[in-house]
């Protein structure tokens, strides 16, 4: 049980200009329903260049996350869910800035398509799932006063579509999470541009494994996050570069007799994977969820 | 045991290699150079240079002075009948940075400052000829921080 939970696909924020493509909760557990509170505390460390130069940051730049995420059963092995983000960010330096409000808000609906109901030994379980992003959050491409201190998400309506695979063995387990989706273009008429936005298609694989011991579970999770180019169409004219990091995860986690979770996990932008025109970042989630029997 | 050979060579392999470069070291790149027509502007046949007053860091703005002045005569300098313009660009990630201050100091000469790029990275310094809001001729410098 404890395996199947809190494995933290949900923290693939990126460091800089707000959130990445997120994926909200999958009940991946046999409960009716799970609502889960997260606070991140993110600190971006360095930039990487388009050419894989590393520049490191010496100024305090910031981010706190509090985030809401829930999921529901809405038929047999169908689910929906929702998430909901509230940011602030800090940065020091020449320009000093503060500024908070809500990021992006996904929603997503999931099929089980590979049950576990004879625990077979080798199959895993299965859960694919359709996610709709919200620009609820500023982009960095949108920001008022071109400093992006306001950039809380993406900025760009997209659709995801992905899948959850999940396996125990004893005290150990398993899991991965494949998705990839597109953002659709946008017009902008700002200070910064006038013309229109152009993102492309982007995907993610996650890995991770976990140790269970009584009610606690000590796990680590990879996620290579890939991102098109932005160009601009317009003016300025301007093409963009892909972007690509990865995420370095160490959780650990605890499960109550209450059918609820409490994790700590730390986030590391800077170990793994060809990072290329991000920022990175290291960040410490705290994280509980409350689930509910079928 | 091989599942977990497998896990730990991916792990190997996956790891970063960090190149660090100190962008203290990037200023001398960063001027207009020692051509005797750096950036030229075709519409009004004008040549521009640019110099660091203060080259911009993460704790604190820059300012530097550019100057206009005729292909054929570097030494008069010439103010543009259109409105010299700068705008900070950063082109891989499509995004700009906050708005810089022209300020005219002499003939042909202008002084730019509140020069702050918002991240790390690869820019463009994009001067512009206005006219009003309509940009009548841009060119680019490219700028490594």
């Amino acid at each position: 049980m404890a395996s199947q939970l809190c494995w933290g696909t949900n923290l693939k924020a990126a460091s800089c200009c707000g959130a990445g493509f997120t994926i909200p909760s999958i009940i991946t557990t046999d409960d009716k329903a799970q609502l889960a509170v997260l606070y991140t505390y993110s600190k971006i460390h360095a930039d990487v260049l388009p050419d894989g130069t590393w520049r490191e940051r010496s100024e305090d730049d910031h981010t706190q996350i509090f985030k809401l995420e829930g999921a529901h059963i809405i038929e047999d092995r169908w689910q929906a869910g929702l998430s909901l983000a509230f940011q602030k960010r800090e940065r020091s330096g020449a320009l000093a800035d503060t500024s908070s409000g809500l990021g992006d808000i996904t929603a997503q609906i999931g099929y089980e398509y590979l049950p576990d109901w004879n625990y077979n030994p080798y199959r895993p379980k299965g859960i694919g799932y359709l996610s709709l992003i919200a620009p609820t959050g500023r982009s960095i491409n949108e920001s008022e006063d071109g400093t992006g201190i306001d950039a809380r998400g993406r900025g760009f309506w997209g659709i995801g579509l992905g899948t959850v695979l999940t396996k125990s063995w004893r005290k150990w387990d398993a899991n991965a999470n494949v998705e990839v989706h597109h953002s659709f273009q946008k017009e902008v008429h700002n200070a910064q541009v006038n013309g229109t936005l152009k993102p492309g298609q982007g995907g993610s694989l996650a890995i991770g494994s976990g140790y269970n011991w009584k009610s606690i579970r000590l796990g680590g999770l990879i996620t290579w996050v890939y991102e098109d180019p932005i160009d601009v169409v317009g003016t300025p004219d301007s093409q963009g570069q892909l972007q690509r990091y990865a995420n370095g995860s160490l959780i650990m986690s605890y499960l109550f007799k209450t059918n609820a979770t409490a994790a700590l996990s730390y986030t590391d932008q800077t170990l793994f994977g060809s990072p290329s025109n991000t920022a990175l970042s290291k960040s410490i989630t705290l994280f509980f969820q409350q689930r509910w029997q079928r | 045991m091989k599942i977990y050979f497998l896990l730990f060579m991916t792990l190997l392999y996956s790891c970063a290699k960090p190149n660090y470069v100190d962008p203290a070291n990037l200023k001398e790149q960063n001027n207009s150079g020692q051509s005797s027509c750096p950036i030229y502007f075709e519409e009004e046949r004008l040549c521009l240079s640019m110099n660091w007053t203060t080259f911009p860091s993460e704790e604190s703005v820059g300012t530097f002075v550019m100057k206009f002045y005729a292909e054929d005569a570097p030494e008069i300098l010439v103010t543009p009948h259109y409105t010299p313009f700068v705008k900070l660009w950063m082109p891989s990630m499509g995004h700009g940075s906050s708005p810089v201050t022209v300020t005219k100091i002499a003939e042909g000469t202008y002084e730019v400052s509140e020069v702050y790029f918002i991240m790390l990275g690869e820019w463009e310094i994009r001067y512009q000829l206005k006219n009003n809001e309509d940009v009548i001729e841009e060119q680019i410098q490219n700028i490594t921080l």
